[in-house]
């Protein structure tokens, strides 16, 4: 038997050797091919009408925004523009990269740019953008010359060059996708990027090869193949035979399966997501009261769930942002103290405790269900009988969007603009969703100036008092950010998932 | 039948929640979400959004994924294959492991060989296909190396998923094949045939096994619906591209159009495996022919 299986563990290896020796130079070999295992397709490739940060990865390889950011200091950093300016606080002007070619041949130029912005905010379409930069700006394109555009806003908008580095906001070619102004695109895709379109088979994978013509440094892997492993299992065991080179959405129960496997290791990277509990203060009258929101923050042991849950993957949300965006910080703990907590709910009326329903949607999340028991286990200690319901996340997000959860519900957040604003601005009267708590008064005012002050300097300390204000409140429950956990071969090199969760391939390759 | 249970899944996706809201950024405003209810026909009475589908059906035009806006007649066409290929492999395996062990179960009845296969064919019904799936990965994938793991393609991606599969419906096909011999051999005909002095491979094959043949074949043309639903989780965990992962990631999507699409032509291929079935009867038995006639 050991014979037998040396003699096809050889033959295997000499199988791999000769498929790769063609093309490949002695002295730098690397594997013509990275497969990334992950669980689901983007759901489009469509360059604006994706929704999560993970389709926008791989979106991203094909096609380029004007700005970017930096992989490893978040930075914003010149893409397709070469450089910007405020002209007045309604007004910025990009100055475009010259000689930059489509995938069609077409040349990238303003036309381009007015195309595009106007397909994100104008069109009738359902783009990410529409979030990224709200329609609600009332933003036009001014060509002003074929390699410069202005950009003009109704409303003071000091975010624009962090809106446009987004991945939602891809530049796309006018004349190549002319007739897709209000239309979906769904059999390719025309882009800047360093990787040109192969193809898209839905629910199964994208495939995309190295762009010859591509006007900055080439990329090192010749093609990149997304494969669908829904699995969490397979995906490993898929790694661990090394037939995939990188899996996404490594659950914490297999991580020590990637531990131990000789040929891959665990890559883990702190999540720009922030989990929190949400509370309806506007419809469930207990909440309406800031002591009964202070009680339920102060009635959770987080680090002690953070270490028995999670292995200790995790790191403390103590505000609503985060520390790590633009002008995001910690404004310090709640601490874990249920005898206070208690004392608060008395002090608020409710001396024998509440009842309390709390929503949670499994799937979605990891561990989403043991979540949700833990937290009600807290809250149960300091008299607060709580409910817990469960629902499919198709519904869930309906009713997490459009307001109707009542009381309490657990979500995470990203940070699209990767400014505290983005998430500050969900506490504006004004929010089209999510509509749980309205801030008034001082805190109101506070994050309306952040919204549209330039000064660096004074965005630092208005953002600041507003996430010390918000987090005064209670407005929600914070919970924590959770690491984003991988596995990767041991011979890839490059591979880098970058703060806001964007998933940095297009530097990754693989050593033969 | 296939517009019953078309009638039955229309009523049920869409008593199941509104896709609009899944298709829409979760803060848009509620203009966009009327107006892409309204562009998607959406805001229509049910009865009148069920009939103009069902007339688009008939035509074969299946309708658009709500999703990522491709022809469902086209994904299902990309996918289906896949599918069939892998319900077949399957079912082929099961009959090749099936047959043979109830044969032999039945001729040693009430010996050990007999309790043993039993044994094995009960232990195949009862375990469950996903912890199935995961051993072999385990064993044969990662351990030996042997297999790939996920996949399409060449021979050796079918092996894992379509043994998985296959006990689906093994154990019972199994024990079906011996009940249904062992009534068989203790006819008169076959007694005869033993007296005749035929070698008995022969008897069993040619005497007993034709005759047992008729409900082993029934209960298969109404096990390829059972593996049909199996092969959602087979095809899930193997990462295999057929139409169960494409059905069950547009339940969770709410992708009505390709739901009903898929209900639809499994449905059909239901009716004409059946309908295999009984024109399979008259094969092995001329005397249904005669009796219909």
């Amino acid at each position: 038997m050991p014979t037998r299986r040396a003699v096809l563990k050889g033959a295997a290896a000499a199988a791999t050797v000769g498929a790769l020796a063609p093309g490949v130079t002695r002295a730098q070999a690397r594997k013509p091919v990275l497969t990334i295992a992950l669980p689901s397709t983007p759901e489009t490739i469509d360059p604006h009408q994706f929704r999560s940060v993970l389709s926008g990865s791989i979106i991203n390889l094909m096609g380029e925004g004007l700005l970017t950011r930096d992989p490893n200091t978040m930075e914003l950093k010149p893409l397709l523009a070469e450089s910007w300016r405020n002209v007045s606080p309604t007004m910025w002007e990009f100055k475009l990269r010259r000689g930059v070619k489509f995938h069609n041949g077409e040349e990238f130029s303003a036309e381009c740019v007015k195309f595009s912005i106007d397909r994100i905010v104008k069109s009738k379409l359902n783009t990410l953008g529409k979030l990224t930069w709200p329609p609600a700006f009332g933003q036009e394109t001014q060509i002003v010359d074929p390699h410069t555009v202005r950009f003009t806003t109704k409303v003071p908008d000091p975010m624009v060059p962090a809106r446009l580095a987004a991945e939602s906001m891809t530049m796309s070619p006018a004349r190549g996708l002319a007739e897709y102004g209000e239309r979906f695109v769904t059999d390719r895709f025309i882009g800047t990027g360093p990787y040109r379109f192969v193809e898209h088979v839905v629910g199964d994978r994208v495939v995309v090869e190295a762009n010859a013509g591509y006007w900055g440094a080439k990329p090192p892997t010749p093609r990149i193949v997304w494969q669908v492993i829904p699995d969490a299992a397979t995906r490993v065991a898929a790694l661990q035979r090394g037939d995939v080179d990188v899996i996404l959405n490594l659950p914490l129960p297999l991580v020590p399966a990637v531990e131990t496997s000789p040929n891959a290791r665990v890559y883990s990277e702190l999540s720009s997501l922030v989990s929190v509990v949400l509370l309806n203060t506007k419809e469930s009258p207990a909440l309406r009261d800031r002591r009964v929101r202070q009680a339920l923050n102060m009635a959770v042991d987080r680090p002690a769930i953070i270490k028995n849950l999670f292995g200790g993957r995790a790191r403390l949300l103590n505000g609503a942002a985060g520390p790590a965006v633009s002008n995001g910080f910690d404004p310090g703990p709640y601490p874990y103290d249920p005898v206070k907590a208690k004392q608060l709910l008395a002090e608020a009326g409710h001396p024998n405790g509440l009842e309390l329903t709390f929503w949670q949607s499994l799937g979605r999340w990891t561990q989403a269900e043991e979540i949700a028991q833990v937290l009600a286990g807290y809250w149960e200690k300091i008299g607060v009988r709580t409910k817990l319901q469960v629902l499919e996340w198709a519904e869930y997000i309906k009713r997490a969007g459009g307001s109707l959860f009542k009381d309490a519900f657990y979500y995470s957040f990203i940070n699209a603009t990767w400014d505290a604003s983005y998430i500050l601005q969900r506490f504006k009267p004004s929010f089209a969703s999510f509509r749980y708590y309205d801030a008034s008064g001082d805190l109101l005012k506070t994050i309306e100036e952040y919204d549209q002050a330039f000064d660096p300097k004074r965005r630092r300390e208005l953002g600041m008092k507003a996430q010390q204000g918000v987090r005064e409140e209670a407005v929600w429950v914070f919970l924590w950010q959770l690491d984003e956990l991988m596995g990767v071969s041991k011979k890839v090199k490059g591979f880098k998932m970058r703060a806001d969760n964007f998933i940095w391939a297009r530097d990754t390759y693989v050593e033969a | 039948m296939a517009f019953g249970v078309s009638l039955a899944v229309f009523a049920l996706v869409h008593l199941s929640g509104d896709p609009v809201l899944l298709m829409v950024p979760t803060d848009a405003p509620p203009e966009v979400v009327a107006e892409t209810r309204r562009a998607l026909g959406f805001d229509r009475p049910l009865p009148e959004q069920f009939a103009r589908w069902i007339a688009r059906a008939v035509q074969g035009d299946l309708g658009v994924s709500l999703r990522n806006h491709r022809p469902v007649a086209g994904l299902i066409a990309e996918r289906m294959p896949a599918t069939v290929e892998l319900t077949v492999a399957a079912l082929v395996i099961a009959v090749l492991v099936a047959v043979p062990a109830g044969i032999v179960s039945a001729v040693n009845r009430g010996t050990w060989i007999d309790s043993l296969t039993m044994v094995g064919a009960v232990a195949g019904q009862a375990l469950p296909v996903f912890w199935l799936a995961l051993l072999l990965i385990a064993f044969f994938g990662v351990h030996l190396r042997w297999l790939p793991v996920y996949g399409h393609g060449t021979l050796a991606h079918l092996v894992l998923p379509a043994v998985s599969l296959s006990t689906i419906v093994l154990g019972r096909l199994a024990r079906l094949v011996r009940s249904s011999m062992l009534e068989v051999l203790g006819q008169d005909y076959v007694r005869t045939a033993r007296a005749k002095g035929l070698a008995e491979p022969r008897v069993l094959a040619i005497h007993a096994l034709r005759n047992a043949a008729i409900p082993v074949v029934t209960v298969l043309g109404l096990q390829f619906a059972q593996l049909l639903g199996g092969a959602v989780v087979t095809e899930t965990i193997f990462a295999w591209p057929g139409v169960g992962r494409l059905v069950v990631e547009a339940i969770f999507n709410r992708d009505f159009p390709i739901v009903q699409g898929v209900v639809l032509v499994v449905s059909l291929i239901f009716v004409v495996v059946n309908l295999l079935v009984d024109v399979a009867y008259v094969v092995i038995d001329p005397r249904i022919r005669v009796a219909r006639a």
